[in-house]
């Protein structure tokens, strides 16, 4: 009884699991991947990061272009960011793309479905601890987010958190006003990942 | 001007006579010694890690409720508490005892995380007596902050890498799921190698508040003086209706002995592999001398007596133990990480910490391992070496 | 210096038992240069590895600078003979069996390894230069030539300063050129130092140069 009592406690314990989570992957990408492009057939996974694409020159490049500095465990140089490519046969159709973002109490994934020409798809949050998270969750916030591209967010002001008056941005509606920090998160999180697309993916056309 | 050539120079560059044959034996008997090192250093750094894992628990006797103890960590790896728990009055009576110290209580809850991991997963929180639990552990470093001050307070001290999963940072807020309570991050520990690393610590009594567990608790540490007696105090413990008494060298003596069973198994399997590349090597040689037979003659003609050619066998084999094991031992040392790596996916407790631990002692003795192997199994083909008659060898003259 | 007497060599194929030599008697004295020819089957290998010390007789007596080697047929052990062999004697034969992984320096150096006489020469050079080889010595036995190999043999079974040079079919794997050269060599061998050589051949053109040739037949020293 002794030794089991001893076992079972230490299991007890330990449970926590110690991982480094400092990518950001599909939960189930099978299934994610057949949610998000109904239409696709299969997917290819790259994995890149800033430090091999471009190293500290394209970091200022990306900072310079979201308009805040990189921080934190989840935007180091190295982080490998994992890039989906979504396929109908052997035909290219879109991306998928997820980013972490410290949201207000916790790490927030949020994850974009792009179209060809770079604009969102879908946007959904993978992860997301809130009160209030079912109704930032609900596809009617997500909607929001639809045929919205890179050069739209450039009327957001991340440092500020504040987008233009009259943008397409301003008029995203946060339905959780308890929640405005992981609002802005998830608009800094969208940001964020339209231009690290926009760098694995476009070539950054759209980051000088 | 080269005056003499010494049984050595010969051995050797019989060896370099089959190039691949001889690599390949080579390679096989790296792999084992390979293998051997590692098991050496699991041996090693289990042990110490295991070692360095309680000894961070910083008491030596852990007193939890009675109950099916498999049952409760059924229940917490699947969900829900399902722990069993101690009134707060049992302090009282552990206190009686002289050999106790300190006491410090804890309460472990648990709730259910959809957000964590791919499905979901449990998030732990420990309960702990800020007026206790930081003395016994004096050692925890902070990266950021300090510990919580009021009992009473929502507050929380993350572990190194439980803060890091979640960005948190000192004054960033925390939210417990299904209860949606906030907790305010206070102080975030440097990273300990130990469990700690992904606990997340807050006040007792503000959890017993928060879930509705007052007055109870789940465990208590009891530091014992130096110079007490456990066992006795164990013992004494024992009589206190429903709990269990966990010591915290038991604990190491269970761990270890179910180690030790999967050791043996697996020095098995080692040792099996050092035989099979013996073989190998036992081939080889023999092959090399049935492949000279009549060279050997030759060298008998010229004066070499049995233990002449004994010697040069059978020094060829001990060229290629050594090297073999010299490429096994360097591989090692090479992948020790890789080697942790696979132990941890493996076994179903590691503690944190080095679990292979490689070293130049660990090295030698496996080097003298395979050495002395590698003498045993030169022995026969050198003795077949040695007995070649010089008229056999050459007889193929005829007539 | 070489006496032989009744040596008789009885060895078993099978259930057949084969006289291989058949009492022979012969004194060879020292310095002199003797071969011996007969046809296949005559027994000519097998006395000359009995005088040779590479094999015991079934019956007789054999003794070597008044040493007695062997007689009423006690059979010495292989320790035994290597301890005669070593002091005694050189050995070459007709497929040269030099170490493929050594060059020409360390194949003449290679009984040095397991035994050096005290008069024996210190620096082999002077062998090899008499034996044509003193450019070679880095060569590997692949890379040389069927007489020189030959030589290469000679000098190694020179080394130990041997009193008796025993050739088995020395040029059975050379042209007639190079057989030429080697009897040429062991004519010299025989004639300016002094040794005392044995030479097995079926060729007898090689087997004049000796000063005196056994003629062998079915085991028997033919009159």
């Amino acid at each position: 009884m002794k030794k089991s009592a001893a076992l079972a406690l230490l299991i007890a314990l330990s449970l926590l699991p110690l991982f480094a989570a400092v990518g950001c992957d599909l939960n189930d990408p099978d299934r994610d991947v057949k949610r998000l492009f109904p239409e696709s057939t299969g997917y290819k996974t790259m994995y890149v990061s800033v430090a091999r694409q471009g190293g500290e020159a394209l970091l200022k490049k990306i900072e310079a272009r979201l308009g805040d500095p990189f921080k934190g465990l989840y935007e180091t140089i190295d982080v490998p960011y994992t890039m989906y490519q979504i396929f109908k046969g052997t035909e290219l159709i879109g991306y998928i793309h997820g980013v972490n973002q410290k949201g207000l109490y916790g790490g927030i994934q949020v994850f974009l479905a792009l179209n060809l020409d770079g604009t969102i798809r879908a946007f959904y949050f993978q992860k997301l601890t809130n009160q209030s998270a079912q109704l930032l969750r609900d596809p009617a916030f997500g909607k929001q987010f639809v045929g919205l591209n890179l050069l739209d967010f450039d009327q957001y002001d991340v440092a500020a958190r504040a987008a233009k008056a009259g943008s397409k941005i301003a008029a995203i509606r946060n339905p959780a006003p308890s929640a405005e920090g992981d609002f802005q998160a998830a608009l800094r999180g969208a940001k964020k990942n339209l231009i690290l697309c926009d760098v694995f993916f476009f070539g950054g056309r759209n980051v000088k | 001007m080269l005056k003499k050539i010494s049984i050595y120079q010969i051995a050797y560059k019989n060896l370099l006579r089959k190039k691949t044959r001889t690599l390949l034996t080579i390679l096989g008997i790296g792999l084992s010694a390979w293998v051997l090192t590692s098991l050496f250093g699991f041996n090693k750094g289990y042990e110490s890690a295991l070692n360095k894992d309680i000894d961070n628990m910083g008491f030596q006797v852990l007193l939890t409720a009675k109950g099916c103890p498999y049952e409760a960590a059924t229940l917490m790896l699947k969900g829900g508490t399902g722990l069993r728990y101690m009134p707060e009055a049992v302090f009282k009576d552990i206190l009686k005892n002289k050999e106790v110290e300190k006491i410090t209580p804890m309460l472990m809850q648990a709730v259910f995380d959809p957000n964590k991991g791919e499905s979901g997963g449990i998030t732990a929180y420990l309960g702990i007596d800020p007026a206790t639990y930081p003395q016994m552990k004096a050692f925890l470093k902070f990266k950021q902050g300090g510990w919580f001050k009021d009992p009473l307070a929502h507050e929380a001290v993350l572990g190194y890498e439980a803060a890091e999963l979640e960005t948190r940072e000192v004054g960033d807020k925390m939210l417990i799921p299904e209860k949606n309570i906030e907790y305010k991050v206070v102080g975030i520990l440097a990273r300990s190698g130990t469990q700690d690393d992904g606990t997340i610590f807050t006040p007792i009594q503000t959890l017993q508040k928060d879930f509705k567990q007052e007055g109870k608790v789940t465990a208590v540490g009891i530091k014992v003086y130096k110079s007490a007696n456990t066992t006795e105090l164990e013992n004494k413990l024992y009589e206190l209706p429903d709990v269990q008494v966990v010591s915290m060298a038991q604990v190491k003596t269970t761990i270890m002995s179910l180690v030790s069973t999967a050791k043996v198994m697996v020095f098995s399997i080692a040792l099996i592999a050092i035989l099979i590349a013996m073989l190998g090597v036992v081939n080889t040689i023999l092959m090399s001398v049935f492949e000279r037979f009549q060279e050997i003659g030759i060298i008998k003609s010229m004066g070499a007596m049995p233990w002449d050619v004994f010697r040069m066998i059978w020094t060829e084999t001990v060229i290629l133990c050594t090297l073999g094991g010299i490429s096994g031992i360097a591989f090692s040392f090479a992948l020790s990480k890789i080697t942790d790596l696979l132990i941890r996916r493996l076994l179903p407790y590691t503690p944190t910490g080095s679990l292979v631990i490689v070293n130049g002692s660990l090295a030698l003795t496996t080097l003298g391992i395979v050495i002395v192997i590698g003498l045993l199994s030169g022995i026969y083909p050198s003795w077949k070496a040695a007995r070649v008659r010089p008229l056999e060898s050459i007889r193929s003259e005829g007539d | 210096m070489l006496v032989a007497k009744n040596l008789t060599k009885i060895y078993k194929r099978g259930a057949e038992e084969i006289l291989a030599v058949d009492d022979v008697s012969l004194t060879i004295q020292k310095g002199e240069f003797v071969s011996f020819i007969g046809p296949s089957g005559s027994g000519k290998t097998t006395l000359i590895n009995i005088l040779g010390c590479l094999d015991n007789a079934t019956s007789g007596s054999l003794s070597i600078g008044g040493r007695d080697i062997f007689s009423a047929g006690h059979c010495l052990s292989e320790s035994q003979l290597t301890r005669i062999r070593r002091v005694v004697f050189g050995y070459i034969f007709q497929k040269f069996y030099l170490v493929p992984t050594l060059n020409v320096m360390e194949n003449v150096l290679l009984p040095f390894a397991f035994f050096q006489k005290a008069e024996a020469q210190a620096d082999p050079m002077e062998i090899l230069k008499f034996l044509g080889l003193d450019k070679r010595i880095k060569h590997r036995p692949s890379e040389l030539s069927g007489g020189e190999m030959q030589r290469v043999a000679i000098a190694r079974a020179l080394i130990n300063k041997p009193e008796i040079l025993l050739a088995d079919e020395p040029t059975g794997n050379l042209d007639s050129k190079r057989s030429e050269e080697i009897g040429g060599v062991l004519k010299t061998l025989n004639q300016k130092e002094g040794l005392t050589v044995l030479l097995v051949t079926h060729n007898p053109a090689l087997a004049r140069i000796a000063q005196r040739t056994i003629a062998l037949k079915d085991g028997k020293i033919e009159a």
